[in-house]
């Protein structure tokens, strides 16, 4: 048989085919992680909020404080108006763990250390491998998924028409059918995978940036309490937690929409408070000190070094958590396309390789 | 092996996750390579010193040299500290200085230390408690107890 010149169609081949199970784990988990807390509204009813969520800080600690009294909390955060507020914790067994706090009743779940959530992401984003490996294994697929995604428009002679005039071949076989679906769900959602597969590529060279401790903020120290703001106790007098409403309050007095609160790590720490409403993509943080209830700083989510910037920009266009369960629903939605291009593309190469092999061998 | 099954076996590789699932449900727990050393008394408190991972300070993309520790004390952190911090000098460190903050779980505090590029015999690392009275406890551990590293 005559060797044919290398072609587009021999890459676009070349890119899906030798490891299309591995990429399609990676879509498809990709896809669900998407609407991993919506998935968790299903199936696990302490997610489910009962009223309207409030983040009022002084009375969601208390509950968990109540509820499990050895639980340390970290910081509060809304994730969308139908969870609970989860709580970041640790406990005297875990360094790092999660409950939800429902704001209308009070009720607290069980400390959790793994979630439907962070399993899937896990899975998602690293295999379960050790990060500083699994990492690089799945933002190497962004190559061949990018590879895959230019030739294929190469391939499509007039591929406009798959929006103008887009055309299902039925009646000629489940080949032609799936052929024609796999063109035009290609060029339908060539958005979602150029985005996806070159922000995969940005997480590759931003974990490079990461092991090499590039600084992603110009190095000048972090905004922190001076030992004069400190209050001085009487001997053998416990410090109180910082009144994390009005820090709260005077946060808002400065941004609308905030949607969490960090609480202190260290006495020299501000309360943090922070959302992304004003601009769906940035994180807003005001720091309020927590002794007196004044704000020290705000810094908007374009405040910070440009690496920062495209850090948080790049991963909220990933993860399409950034505009409510609208846009999680369209990103599911062209995930799913994009899991059934990789498999609809070995089916239509299976069915061909195995009329051809059946051919040659009647 | 026909030519049409080897595509597939790219689905060996998600062996790979299943093998490590165990581990990372903590099932089964990884061995703890951190070393904590002999606990000791700061002011009223017992406290632990871990070393979280053994070996030399890691280098920073600017140079700087850190390493991370652990700092345990028994019971919890107690209410009364304000602040626990680590640092390497020659001398007992002033207060003014925010490297080395112990910050984290307060079951399981955690600082990351710069290490000096020079180092003197007379360089130890220092731990500095200090209380919300004001009052403030320090000790210090040789550098070749508390890095396990040939040349320390």
């Amino acid at each position: 048989m005559k060797k044919r010149p290398f072609s587009v169609r021999t890459l676009h081949l070349w890119m899906g085919l030798p490891l299309w199970v591995l990429l399609f784990f990676i879509c498809a988990t990709g896809t669900l992680a998407v609407v991993s807390y919506e998935i968790t509204w299903l199936f696990n009813p302490a997610s489910r909020a009962s009223g309207p969520v409030m983040l009022e800080p002084e009375a969601l600690v208390a509950s968990i404080e109540e509820a499990h009294p050895h639980v340390h909390v970290h910081g509060l955060g809304v994730v969308e108006p139908y969870l609970n507020v989860m709580a970041y914790i640790s406990t005297p067994e875990a360094q790092w763990g999660t409950v939800w706090v429902d704001a209308s009743t009070g009720a607290v779940s069980e400390p959790a250390r793994h979630t439907f959530r962070s399993v899937l992401r896990a899975l998602h984003g690293w295999l379960l491998m050790p990060v500083a490996v699994g990492w690089y294994v799945v933002c190497l697929l962004a190559v061949p998924l990018l590879i895959s995604l230019v030739t294929g428009v190469m391939m499509y002679r007039r591929f406009w028409q798959a929006f103008t005039q887009p055309r299902l071949i039925t009646g000629k076989g489940s080949r032609a059918l799936w052929g024609s679906l796999h063109r035009i769900g290609g060029m339908w959602s060539l958005w979602f995978g150029l985005l996806i597969s070159i922000s995969s590529i940005w997480f590759l060279v931003m974990m490079i940036l990461w092991q090499l401790r590039f600084p992603f903020e110009p190095p000048k120290p972090p905004l922190m309490l001076t030992r004069a703001d400190l209050p001085v106790l009487a001997t053998g007098e416990a410090a109180e937690r910082p009144d994390l409403n009005q820090a709260m309050g005077a946060a808002h007095g400065q941004l609308a929409g905030l949607s969490w609160i960090s609480l202190p790590s260290s006495a020299f720490e501000p309360v943090r408070i922070g959302g992304s409403s004003r601009t769906l993509l940035l994180q807003d943080t005001v720091s309020v000190n927590p002794y007196t209830g004044e704000v020290m700083e705000v810094r908007l989510g374009g405040d910070q070094s440009g690496l920062m910037v495209l850090a948080s920009v790049m991963r909220a266009l990933h993860v399409g958590n950034f505009g409510g369960l609208w846009i999680k629903l369209i990103w599911f939605a062209f995930g799913c396309i994009l899991s059934g291009l990789i498999a609809s593309g070995m089916w239509i190469w299976w069915k061909r390789t195995t009329a051809l092999q059946g051919g040659r061998n009647a | 092996m026909p030519k049409h099954i080897k595509p597939h076996l790219s689905a060996l590789i998600l062996l790979i996750p299943l093998l490590m699932l165990p581990w990372y449900l903590n099932w089964i727990e990884l061995p703890d390579r951190s070393r904590p050393l002999p606990a000791r008394d700061v002011g009223p408190w017992s406290v632990t010193l871990v070393e979280s991972k053994p070996g030399k300070p890691h280098a920073l993309f600017g140079g700087q040299k850190q390493k991370d520790y652990g700092i345990r004390f028994a019971d919890g952190y107690p209410s009364h500290i304000r602040q626990a911090h680590l640092q390497v000098s020659e001398q007992p460190p002033a207060l003014d200085v925010f490297d080395g903050h112990a910050h984290g779980s307060p079951y399981n505090l955690h600082a990351h230390v710069s290490f000096p590029h020079t180092l003197s015999d007379e360089h130890r690392l220092w731990l500095t408690v200090e209380n919300w009275d004001a009052s403030v406890h320090q000790i210090s551990w040789p550098l070749n107890e508390v890095v396990s590293a040939p040349g320390f």
